[in-house]
């Protein structure tokens, strides 16, 4: 008995001391990289200008210009037709996701009277209006984002002004 | 006795780096999403009411204003506004395009004029007509917008 002792005394002192020589270190590289968060302002809110009432889609296109389809006739006097911009400023030349979270479907008149509204948007303002950007670029940590869309009007659509708000969020790739 | 396995290995020593980096991106990916920027813009678009117009304009108007002998066609039409005005500026909007009888297309030019305030405004609309006389003798309708502004 006493020898089986000893040996499972010396058999443990000598784990402890492969467990021991075992024991070693290693180095990991840890790297974060630190980029300009990104921002987005708006730099021209998005108007349609004026229309008379009739049954057509008014298409503002995301350089600003409008043409309009059905029997709308467009009104070209008053409020000067503008589509929406936004300026992106971030990091160097990095990529970027665009969403937009908040869309309205209609635009809110008087009276509670609604008009179809849709977007679309491009990188660069051009004379058309067709889906939307998902993603975009910063050149040199700039780059901008226009917004056009259409609004379908009704043949008795209600006299007055018609708004709603576009929102668009932009993030890091 | 228990014996554990410690970073014992250089491919210990890569998962403790792996778990590392692991712990340091679930750090980071908060603020990076933090990162997320919003923008808004206001849509906004205006119906106006339109105003019934008196004399509607007519192909043969436009021949017999023309000022050129051979097309394109380029007259004035004046247009007086019955109602509907009194203190308000209107807006006129020309179409892009009508069709006169024997599909001789007609183009509106100029641009659009503000009315004068008052009842029974009279304005000219410049047109020009790509047709020939003959056809332009064809009296036709043109339809022209009028709104208030």
């Amino acid at each position: 008995m006493k020898h089986a002792l000893s040996l499972l005394a010396a058999a443990s002192m000598a784990l402890a001391f492969v467990n021991v020589q075992a024991a070693n270190s290693d180095t990991a590289t840890a790297t974060a990289v630190v980029l300009t968060p990104i921002a987005i302002a708006k730099t021209a809110d998005m108007n349609f200008g004026n229309v008379v009432a009739g049954n057509g889609v008014v298409t503002l296109n995301t350089d600003g210009s409008r043409a309009a389809g059905g029997s709308t006739p467009l009104v070209v006097f008053g409020s000067s037709p503008t589509a929406a911009a936004f300026h992106v400023t971030g990091d160097g030349n990095q990529t970027f996701a665009i969403s937009y979270p908040s869309l309205p479907t209609t635009l809110a008149g008087p009276s509670s009277s609604t008009m179809a509204f849709t977007i679309c948007t491009a990188a660069t303002a051009a004379a058309s209006c067709s889906g939307t950007v998902t993603t975009g670029t910063l050149a040199s940590g700039a780059t901008d984002i226009y917004v056009g869309g259409t609004i379908t009007v009704g043949a008795s659509q209600t006299v007055g002004t018609y708004t709603g708000t576009v929102t668009v969020s932009v993030d890091y790739n | 006795m228990t014996l554990r396995p410690g970073p014992q290995s250089p491919a210990a020593g890569c998962r403790l780096g792996a778990r590392t980096a692991a712990a340091l991106l679930l750090t980071i990916a908060p603020a990076w999403a933090a990162w997320a920027a919003n923008g808004g813009a206001t849509a906004s678009a205006t119906v106006v009411e339109a105003v019934p117009i008196g004399l509607p304009a007519t192909a043969l108007d436009l021949y017999l204003g023309q000022l050129s002998p051979a097309g394109p066609f380029v007259g004035s039409v004046l247009i007086r506004v019955i109602g509907g005005i009194n203190d308000e500026p209107v807006a006129l909007q020309l179409p892009a395009r009508q069709t006169v009888p024997g599909d001789a297309p007609l183009t509106l030019e100029g641009g659009p004029a503000l009315l004068g305030r008052g009842l029974a405004t009279a304005i000219t609309a410049h047109m020009s007509m790509s047709s020939s006389k003959e056809q332009a003798r064809e009296a036709q309708p043109v339809a022209i917008t009028i709104a208030f502004n």
